[in-house]
């Protein structure tokens, strides 16, 4: 009884929080959840069912949106890798350690629409980089790197990679530094090689920094390359570097068709949450192994 | 004991906070609502009555404009924040504040505001569409309903934003979209300065020596889409006779791929094909498409006629000339200058409306708009505006074409949606090698989504249409 008494008091204690979290997330998602079965007019919400969710299955734009996030993904095992090599690399206080590690981590603590306006500069057609090559008798190379629908994707990757590969590098980095040398000492007096040093001690012992890691870089290419895309294309050309994000954003603020841009949001965040959910049982999974 | 008052405290709170949930989330009054909650049918008589009404308050009022248009007007700010402090001198217990807004936000500021129904009190838009989708909305009320008729007949170009026997929207500055060419490159490649080309096969010729000259011919930047979707406004309205052709299709009264309304992919695809505009168009923004014609690597370019009294400033009067996009098309809109207009609106959710109207009247002071013309360069959009002001050969040439028949703006009569996905993005598209057929097909299925997703804008679509035709 007075457990019981006790639970109720604490569950009351709670009840402030809750209801705060409540109104800030719950609230929001189970609105938008609302909305996207219905049709939402600035005077009434009309239940349609899931009418919104099989037009968007037949959107090409949408479908692009969502092709166009997973291709993203493919930057995943890129700034997972990158971030662990130079990591090593300041770890092992390679000359010049401190400027690399300032350099490496300078484009993370730079906004994204400064980013975003330089490079949309540097690889214009007529900009820098085609400047560079042209100048270093590489003319063939260049390209409209952001105004062919063919190329434009693979650079806004690019400059995913190299702004978020600073967090990554730090992230790591820092675990190294709490890593015993005694196993590296160990290794080396073993006669394990560079690689193998790094395979059988580096790479255990940031297992859990690289889940989490892998889990932010998956919630970013998924739900977080909108600035990315609204600063250097906007969608474009074409509907080439289209991502689900902005086209929630179309649809929501420029064309008004709120159901639509909820149903959008929907789709996207159980995507996430799918991916978000293996990661997290491939991490389980390997602790408990 | 202590802990018994917190646990109280803890549940009043939480209720608190549910029942502030509960009614965060009230609805918004319908379109029907906002044109019945407006003032009786408007007079001459009622107009009066709500001049009279303002005069005599004396309650503090604060009235918020949000607004555009520095952008093509730079100057226009300086006037305002001039008009501003004329109109609190006059009207002491008023005050204005003004944001100016950047083009990528205008709209969808303007959207969140009205699904909080709070916002400015006083919004420009864009015509046509631009205006009346607010009204269909119902985030904003009609400014006939609160400017007489007689002070409404000084405003010209008013009919884009007439709507169900209504006019939504206070046109504040005319924009005429004229072509302007280099005179000097002209001469220099042994075309007449005078008598710039106006069909199209003359626009072919001239463009292919100016091309053989070394300079681009037409230059333009399309990154952010909008010079798509003004080709399709310059060259793609030539085989229509008047805005009813323009929204045809939109209600299925014609469709994308009739030679009439797909023949304008050719056109663009000549210019494409011979290289007539830059190659770049697609990875540079819009302000620098215009920027290779201020340093003269290109010898035309499109703007707006703030735009060419500023080219005019920058490479002499003498070396600028400005005529109409040359003629192909059959249409009665083929061969003439493009004239659109920018308004003011009242918003539905304003508390003062009559003092937001009074403003809007304030501003088209005869005083007033001479010095927004002075002050920006702006055409105003009123008929008491001193002409003679005129400065330039070039603005008086538009002034001359206004006086005559001028082509309609096409964007503000097709739907936001359809004028990005198949303009914006599909003439980004068309630069990247999409064959004109493949364009007008692309064009009806995207015309045809729009009708599927968007049910009642199509309906309200139909009634507009109906209304014009």
């Amino acid at each position: 009884m007075k457990l019981r008494k006790k639970h109720i008091e604490i569950s009351l204690y709670l009840l402030p929080a809750i209801a705060v979290i409540g109104f800030i997330f719950i609230f929001p998602i189970v609105r938008v959840v609302e909305y996207s079965f219905a049709r939402v007019k600035p005077t009434q919400i009309i239940p349609i069912g899931f009418l919104n969710y099989k037009i968007l299955f037949n959107d090409s734009v949408f479908l692009t949106g969502l092709k166009n996030n997973m291709i993203l993904l493919a930057a995943v095992p890129v700034i997972l890798f990158a971030s662990l090599f130079f990591a090593v690399l300041l770890y092992e206080r390679m000359r010049g350690w401190k400027f690399y590690r300032f350099t490496l981590f300078l484009p993370y603590i730079l906004a994204i629409p400064v980013v975003g306006v330089v490079f949309s500069y540097i690889f214009q057609l007529n900009g820098v980089l085609n400047f560079l090559l042209e100048k270093a008798g590489l003319d063939f190379l260049a390209q409209d790197w952001l105004g062919s629908s063919r190329w434009a994707l693979w650079t806004i990757m690019f400059v995913v990679v190299w702004k978020e590969l600073g967090f990554g590098i730090v992230l790591i980095f820092a675990r190294l530094m709490s890593v015993s040398k005694d196993l590296y000492e160990a290794a080396e007096m073993d006669g394990c090689n560079w690689i193998k040093k790094h395979i059988h001690i580096t790479i255990p012992q940031t297992r859990n920094v690289l889940s989490f890691l892998t889990v932010i870089l998956i919630i970013t290419m998924l739900s977080w390359v909108f600035n990315y895309v609204y600063v250097m294309t906007l969608g474009g050309p074409g509907n080439s570097t289209m991502v689900s994000e902005y086209y929630i954003y179309q649809t929501a603020f420029r064309y008004h068709n709120m159901g639509q841009a909820s149903a959008a949001a929907v789709i996207l965040f159980l995507v996430t949450l799918v991916f978000v959910i293996i990661s997290a049982r491939v991490r389980s999974k390997e602790e408990v192994e | 004991m202590k802990s018994k008052w917190f646990m109280i405290a803890a549940l009043v709170t939480s209720f608190a906070l549910l029942l502030s949930v509960g009614f965060g989330c009230t609805q918004q009054p319908t379109a029907e609502e906002v044109t019945e909650e407006s003032p009786e049918e408007m007079t001459g008589e009622a107009a009066e009555e709500a001049e009279e009404a303002v005069a005599e308050t004396a309650e503090p009022v604060n009235l918020v404009f949000w607004w555009w248009g520095e952008q093509e007007a730079p100057g226009l700010e300086g006037w305002l924040e001039e008009t501003v402090s004329m109109y609190e001198d006059a009207n002491p217990n008023v005050t204005v504040e003004t944001v100016l807004q950047s083009t990528e936000t205008l709209i969808s500021a303007f959207k969140s505001a009205a699904a909080a129904q709070e916002g400015p009190d006083l919004q420009y838009f864009w015509g046509g569409i631009f205006t009346i989708e607010d009204a269909w909305e119902g985030n904003i009320v009609p400014v006939s309903d609160y400017i007489s008729e007689d002070e409404l007949g000084h405003y010209f170009t008013s009919y884009e934003q007439e709507y169900g026997g209504s006019t939504w929207g206070a046109v504040w500055y005319v924009v005429q979209n004229p072509v302007v060419y280099n005179k000097a490159i002209f001469e220099e490649v042994g075309l007449d300065p005078e008598n710039p080309p106006v069909t199209w096969d003359e626009f072919l010729d001239a463009c292919a020596l100016i091309k053989d000259a070394g300079y681009i011919p037409l230059s333009l930047g399309n990154k952010e889409g909008f010079a798509g979707a003004w080709l399709a406004s310059y060259i793609g309205i030539q085989n229509y006779d008047g805005i009813a052709d323009l929204m045809a299709p939109a209600v299925g009264e014609a469709n994308y791929t009739d030679d009439k309304y797909a023949e304008w992919w050719v056109r663009l695809g000549e210019l494409r094909d011979n290289g007539y505009i830059n190659e770049d168009i697609n990875s540079i923004e819009f302000y620098q498409g215009q920027d290779m014609f201020a340093n003269e690597s290109s010898a035309m370019t499109l703007t707006v006629g703030s735009g060419a009294v500023e080219f005019v400033d920058t490479l002499g009067a003498d070396t600028v000339g400005v005529t109409y996009f040359p003629a192909w098309g059959s249409g009665n809109l083929a061969g003439k200058l493009q004239v659109s207009s920018q308004t003011v609106g009242i918003t539905s959710w304003s508390e003062n409306k009559e003092q937001a109207a009074d403003f809007i009247m304030f501003m088209h002071s005869p005083e007033r708009v001479d010095a927004m013309y002075e002050q920006s360069g702006a055409y105003p959009a009123d008929d008491r505006f001193d002409t003679n002001l005129l400065k330039t050969d070039q603005e008086n040439w538009m002034a001359e074409e206004m006086q005559g028949e001028v082509a309609p703006w096409g964007e503000n009569y097709i739907p936001t949606q359809f004028d990005e996905e198949a303009y914006y993005f599909g003439v980004q598209e068309f630069f990247n090698g999409v064959s004109p057929e493949e364009m007008a097909q692309r064009c009806q299925e995207l015309i045809e989504k729009w009708q599927m997703q968007q049910p009642d804008a199509l309906e309200n679509f139909e009634a507009w249409y109906e209304s014009l035709s």
